[in-house]
């Protein structure tokens, strides 16, 4: 397992990225050859950390993130408004990202895929203001996915009514894929 | 895959689905429901993914089990359930399950799904052993018998983060919230201290009544909790007392206070009217080394400033560990007034509806001490009662006596010196190690006149002592 951050911010003011990595489960080789090895961007790593095809909540995933790997991200922040000017999670609602992102096995064997944590929380006062769920579509909490096949993720966001302007919620989240 | 919300909170430490509010948890499983095929609402909501280990009197297509022993050993799976595993979670619906239970997997926890608590009715022989480590028995779950008791800091969390706290202890302050003491970090009302295992209790100045306890808490509203539990955060010291709280709705949760020799209370309340929000849960009070007299929790009218009235109303202690063995003039673990001094002087004005539940108390001249005029509804339950001269003294009426053991009591394990009576047939008395069901005979003193009222004490032979609760051997010198 390869563990990079992943930051979730979300809320109603500061915006942040998010970046996802990881590798896949893939087992090493010892002869005499020569050995090339480079680095992948998340989207064409072996473990492909991308945006759903066809998804129209693409535009809340987040890319580089200050890094040159293009680093995955997600950001429901006004720090990543979208193209329709909205920038943050109401209050007092619940709100569903379908589709948002997907995991992709484009190694050569099948591989336990696990994001973790799959939920956040963020409390004030005593009172929690902010929810967070990483919903997988197929397996909970982890899944197996083949060679060219993909767990696709979706986000749940509740703010309760004690969320307030100043509510915000930023983290990092592991995606790890191991041989099962 | 139909999930609901606390499919993902099983997931994450430290969080219940009780800190999600009934109506959000309502919207975010209707959502879930939507997504993944959930059954949504807030009621029931417990886990229903695949892997979550249920067990339920109705299923109701579900994968899970009828029974707690037999998602344990994965027994008679029901929809194609599997049994647990090191370090899983088993849910219990809401329901009576008439069965004894015997955990022998390491790291398992045994917790209630949502909803009303589950009770176990043992049908024979023990109804909770522990036979693995870092077993968690949660407080959601009523055991109707005595075995399941005592204290366990085995699952301590404190509840919150250092982000939610008002101010945090350290030996090394850095910031404007942080100090080195918890007197000074207690400066006004409404205050949440959150105390680091780095903390020294030698930083304190004083405080309390007459300025004679290592720490006085004056304030109202306040929590005071460790972070990492009793097992990291210890207060020592040398001072008449340990610490004093005079102010209401005051928790003080996860430390150890062991105080030396000076010391005559590790906790002493007073002058306090209305008790509802006092909570002492999770401590290990150690007297075992302090002064002559020296008692573990003690409530009672202010010997020190007559006219400063106590009561025990509402308050809560639960989970603490008490060890008075070992103090030559040894007195109570926990003292709710005084017998001797009844009335303005050390008397309590009202024991009301209290609990003290699941506490290990060890090696006091009375384990509980109750002494107040007026007929209470106190709870006293599921506490461990070990090497006590007597295990709980009854000065007043108590409200509900059930589900405690109580292991070789050298007078008597109940004492009742009021005109009720009490059914006592839920405690256990004696235990496999010690055998002493032989001795019991005539320490019961259930009535004014010290008779038994003839219960038969053979019924108890060969309990065991939860394994959980506290440290009694053979070893430890009776009282």
């Amino acid at each position: 397992m390869n563990r990079r951050k992943l930051l979730v911010a979300l809320g109603l003011l500061s915006g942040g990225g998010a970046v996802v990595s990881g590798t896949g489960a893939f087992t090493s080789a010892s002869a005499d050859r020569d050995v090339a090895v480079q680095v992948a961007t998340d989207a064409t790593g072996y473990l492909a950390i991308t945006t759903v095809s066809g998804s129209e909540n693409d535009e809340y995933v987040t890319e580089n993130n200050g890094s040159s790997n293009n680093e995955f991200g997600l950001d429901f922040t006004s720090g990543n408004s979208t193209s329709g000017g909205g920038g943050g999670v109401n209050a007092d609602a619940v709100t569903v990202f379908a589709d948002l992102f997907e995991v992709r096995n484009q190694g050569t064997q099948d591989v336990e895929v696990q994001v973790t944590p799959l939920s956040f929380i963020e409390s004030s006062g005593g009172d929690t203001t902010l929810i967070v769920l990483i919903v997988p579509q197929t397996g909970f909490p982890s899944v197996t996915v083949s060679p060219g096949n993909a767990e696709t993720f979706d986000a749940i966001v509740a703010a309760t009514d004690d969320a307030t302007t100043s509510t915000e919620l930023s983290d990092t989240i592991t995606v790890s894929g191991e041989a099962p | 895959m139909p999930l609901t919300i606390t499919d993902f909170i099983e997931q994450v430490d430290g969080i219940s689905t009780d800190d999600i509010p009934l109506d959000e948890r309502q919207r975010i499983n209707d959502a879930l429901a939507d997504r993944t095929g959930g059954p949504g609402g807030g009621g029931e909501a417990g886990p229903v993914n695949e892997d979550a280990i249920l067990v339920s009197k109705d299923l109701n297509d579900r994968a899970g089990f009828t029974s707690i022993q037999d998602a344990i050993d994965g027994e008679n799976p029901q929809n194609g359930a599997s049994g647990a595993g090191e370090d899983d979670t088993i849910f219990v619906e809401p329901s009576e399950y008439t069965e004894s239970v015997t955990i022998d997997v390491r790291g398992l926890t045994l917790k209630a799904a949502d909803g009303e608590k589950p009770t176990v009715t043992q049908d024979g022989g023990t109804p909770v052993l522990v036979e693995e480590s870092k077993v968690i028995v949660d407080d959601s779950i009523t055991f109707d018998s005595g075995i399941d008791v005592g204290a366990d800091f085995s699952g301590y969390e404190p509840g919150i983060s250092e982000s939610e706290a008002d101010a945090v202890v350290t030996n090394n302050p850095n910031g404007d919230n942080q100090f080195n003491s918890i007197g000074a970090a207690l400066g006004s009302n409404d205050t949440t201290v959150l105390v680091k295992s780095d903390y020294d209790s030698s930083n304190e100045s004083g405080g309390g009544v007459n300025n004679n306890a290592l720490i006085g808490i004056e304030n109202n509203n306040v929590k005071i909790i460790s972070e990492e539990g009793p097992e990291s955060t210890a207060i020592t010291g040398s001072i008449e007392r340990a610490i004093d709280i005079t102010a209401e709705n005051v928790v003080l949760k996860g430390f150890t206070i062991e105080p030396d020799s000076d010391v005559q209370e590790s906790i002493f309340i007073t002058d306090v009217s209305d008790a509802t929000g006092i909570e002492i849960r999770d401590n290990r009070l150690d007297v075992s080394g302090a002064g002559d007299g020296a008692e573990g929790i003690v409530v009672s009218n202010n010997v020190n400033a007559p006219g400063g009235d106590a009561t025990v109303d509402g308050m809560k202690i639960v989970n603490n560990k008490i060890n008075v063995a070992g103090n030559d003039g040894r007195q109570s673990g926990i003292a709710f007034g005084n017998a001797i001094f009844t009335g303005p002087r050390r008397g309590v004005q009202d024991v009301g509806d209290g609990v003290i539940e699941r506490n290990t108390i060890i090696g006091g001249f009375n384990g509980i001490q109750v002494a107040a005029d007026p007929p209470s509804e106190m709870v006293v339950r599921q506490n461990l009662f070990g090497n006590n001269r007597n295990g709980v003294v009854l000065n007043s009426d108590v409200g509900e006596l059930s589900n405690n053991h109580f292991i070789n009591s050298g007078n008597s394990d109940i004492t009742n010196r009021r005109d009720a009576t009490y059914d006592v047939g839920s405690n256990w008395f004696g235990t496999e190690t010690f055998n002493d069901t032989d001795s019991l005979d005539g320490k019961l003193n259930l009535e004014n006149d010290g008779d038994e009222a003839g219960i038969d004490v053979s019924q108890w032979a060969g309990a065991p002592i939860d394994p959980d609760a506290g440290l009694l051997t053979t070893d430890d010198p009776p009282a």
